[in-house]
């Protein structure tokens, strides 16, 4: 954990850490976000990614179920 | 997630951001979902299936009969859970032609990936290299279907067979590891 995240509700996991949590977790009960560009979302994405571009992101917040954990890259 | 995606080294599609989406607006009835994981079940042991005939490799017919009779399971099991919403009274020959036919889990039409695909079996590693990254796609799809019909029986249907998807990329990896230690 970094220093900024004990004054936020977004923590930070390394990559080992969030493929462990995705492998035990359900399928459907988190939602991956993908923040990168449709080109680079091409090259390769973590399985059933939602993709929402950095820029279109305040635009789209309603397309992310809240209810859920998000992890975003 | 820190270090973005390059850091990840789990599963990868390159799927598009829209693949498949034509599939579903979102509105269908519960049978037409049936109809429609039905037939991407289809569309893959069909795949399979020619595949496991095509090869001259004794590791990739065999590799590719398991995967076919795998997705057999899965028609068979869904064919279960349609006929019990109708409590039996319903034929599967009848069932079957409201399907959603010659479409891959990965969306893509049956025909064209038969084609392309006949240069990657010449043996088992490659095939199964071509298997996960259908698999993987397959899963990316089931997952984004399962985001776009509504809460209830539906999701949890395209839910659970991405669930199935992901125990074939387990197996998929461990004979991978098996042929490649």
């Amino acid at each position: 954990m970094r220093f900024l995240d004990l004054f936020t509700r977004v923590k930070s996991m390394d990559a080992g850490r969030t493929k462990q949590m995705m492998d035990e977790q359900p399928l459907g009960s988190y939602t991956a976000l993908d923040v990168r560009e449709p080109e680079e979302y091409e090259q390769g994405h973590i399985p059933g990614a939602l993709l929402i571009p950095l820029s279109q992101l305040s635009a789209r917040m309603g397309e992310i179920d809240r209810r859920k954990p998000v992890v975003a890259y | 997630m820190t270090g973005g995606f390059a850091a990840w080294n789990g599963l990868s599609s390159t799927a598009p951001p829209d693949q498949g989406i034509f599939l579903i607006e979102g509105n269908e009835t519960p049978d037409e979902l049936y109809a429609l994981a039905y037939g991407l079940e289809q569309g893959n042991h069909r795949f399979y299936a020619t595949l496991s005939g095509r090869s001259t490799d004794q590791g990739a017919q065999s590799l590719f009969r398991m995967l076919a009779e795998l997705e057999e399971r899965h028609m068979d099991r869904l064919w279960e859970l349609y006929a019990k919403r109708y409590e039996g009274r319903v034929e599967r020959s009848v069932f079957e032609t409201t399907v959603v036919a010659n479409i891959l889990e990965n969306a893509t039409p049956l025909d064209e990936l038969i084609e392309e695909s006949s240069e990657f079996f010449r043996d088992k590693v490659e095939s199964i290299e071509f298997s996960m990254a259908l698999e993987t796609d397959a899963l990316d799809l089931y997952l984004k279907i399962a985001q776009r019909v509504p809460e209830g029986e539906a999701r949890e249907l395209f839910l659970s067979l991405a669930e199935e998807e992901r125990r074939h990329l387990e197996l998929l990896r461990v004979l991978y590891r098996q042929q490649t230690p």
